[in-house]
């Protein structure tokens, strides 16, 4: 699952977790976790993860939820699910 | 007489629950089951509830005879409450027909743009339309409207009402 | 400056009318000064203006708990709601302010409440824009240090809805 990113991609998936967060677009950092840096629950796990099956009509099972801790890790599952690898 | 094969497949939009099921749907109770009748249901989609408002409510005990109609406003945390409960219906009526045994205790998870465009009084019957956009486990997302008469006078763009066996939320 | 609600004579809040003896008598004219579902806190501190911080105790007594839930209490989120735009309010009428609530922007819940816990809510109050609009933010704790809630809110002036 090492393929290339697709920034601009990842640039929706910042957009949407971001907002969910609330915090400013600085703040995320690929690689910042969403607990332990943005003060995230389950909860704001559960809307991350509903919102972005929204956007990309795809279906993403709960049990991928503990290992989207950061956007690079949720990139990794979303790329998984939708089929972005080539 | 013709007898009609029972339909089992669907409850279409003709389906009224009154206040006795909504008291086997939802655990709210009086003072604060903030919903009268479901008027339109289509399963796993839309709900149409409505619930009257009357100057007798509890929340207009005790208000100042200074009050001018606009302190009349119905408040806006039991206008969120009974649209609250009205996705809870539709979510967990839902998963019923569905043959589902929703557990738990509900709770409210989160809301956002949850928009007071105008105000409700005494006499006014609210109508709330909500449409259920997804459910993921024990979470359900829904956005809707709500009316007073003709007038639209909230919107809410997401809403999120859970299930939580213990109370931690988390 | 601290608005208590044994004190507070005519600003703006459902507390003012707290003399449980007169106030339900139907009669007296010192009722709550709008339509609200509970008192829903207990003091307000207003340490500098902007800034509030309400503290609320949960009882079952409360007007509507009895029916959330029967089989067990818990203060409903909404009432959370309540309790942060009664706090704004009262901070932005003692400023001279009247203000109405037209936006829950965001809210989110995340530790339950129930009869014997405390909860201090402690609120950012910015200013009325040009068009009468202003935004209050709020995050409201547990006496164990729990978060239970963080709550955005914006309200308008009523004189700006008026005109």
């Amino acid at each position: 699952m090492s393929t290339a990113i697709d920034r601009s991609k990842m640039e929706e998936l910042k957009e949407i977790v971001v907002e969910v967060l609330e915090i400013e677009d600085d703040e995320l950092t690929d690689t910042s976790l969403f607990i332990d840096d943005h003060e995230a629950d389950s909860l704001r796990a559960i809307e991350i993860l509903a919102r972005i099956e929204k956007k990309y009509k795809v279906d993403i099972p709960q049990s991928e939820l503990p290992k989207m801790v950061n956007l690079q890790e949720v990139y990794n599952v979303v790329a998984q699910y939708a089929d972005w690898q080539d | 007489m013709t007898v009609e094969t029972p339909d089992t497949t669907v409850h279409t939009t003709q389906a009224p629950l009154e206040h006795a099921d909504l008291k086997r749907i939802l655990a709210h109770r009086h003072p604060i089951l903030q919903l009268d009748r479901v008027v339109e249901f289509e399963p796993g989609r839309r709900i149409v509830a409505i619930k009257a408002v009357t100057g007798t409510e509890p929340c207009y005990g005790g208000l100042s005879d200074d009050a001018v109609h606009a302190d009349h406003a119905y408040p806006a945390s039991l206008l969120m409450e009974s649209m609250g409960q009205a996705s809870a219906a539709l979510w967990l009526h839902s998963a019923i027909l569905a043959g589902e045994q929703p557990r738990g205790t509900l709770v409210f998870g989160s809301a956002r743009e949850f928009t007071i465009e105008g105000a409700a009084y005494p006499g006014d019957v609210l109508r709330h339309i909500v449409e259920l956009d997804s459910t993921k486990g024990d979470n359900a997302f829904m956005h809707g409207e709500t009316w007073a008469g003709d007038r639209r006078i909230v919107t809410a763009d997401s809403m999120l009402v859970a299930l939580r066996d213990d109370m931690t939320l988390t | 400056m601290t608005v208590d609600t044994e004190t507070t004579d005519r600003t703006r809040t459902p507390h003012s009318a707290e003399r449980p003896d007169e106030g339900r008598s139907g009669v007296d004219n010192a009722g709550k000064s709008y339509a609200a579902p509970i008192r829903a806190f207990d003091t307000l501190d207003v340490p500098e203006p902007g800034t509030a911080v309400a503290v609320k105790e949960i009882v079952a007594e409360d007007d509507y708990l009895s029916g959330h839930y029967p089989h067990l209490t818990i203060y409903p989120g909404v009432f959370t709601i309540e309790t942060v735009q009664q706090a704004a309010r009262a901070a932005l009428a003692a400023g001279g302010i009247d203000a109405m609530l037209t936006d829950v922007t965001s809210v989110r819940f995340t530790g339950t409440l129930v009869p014997g816990d405390t909860m201090t809510t402690t609120l950012t109050i910015g200013t009325p824009d040009d068009d009468g609009s202003l935004v209050v933010k709020a995050r409201c704790h547990r006496q164990d240090g729990r978060n239970c809630a963080r709550i955005t809110l914006r309200l308008r002036t009523r004189e700006a809805q008026l005109r």
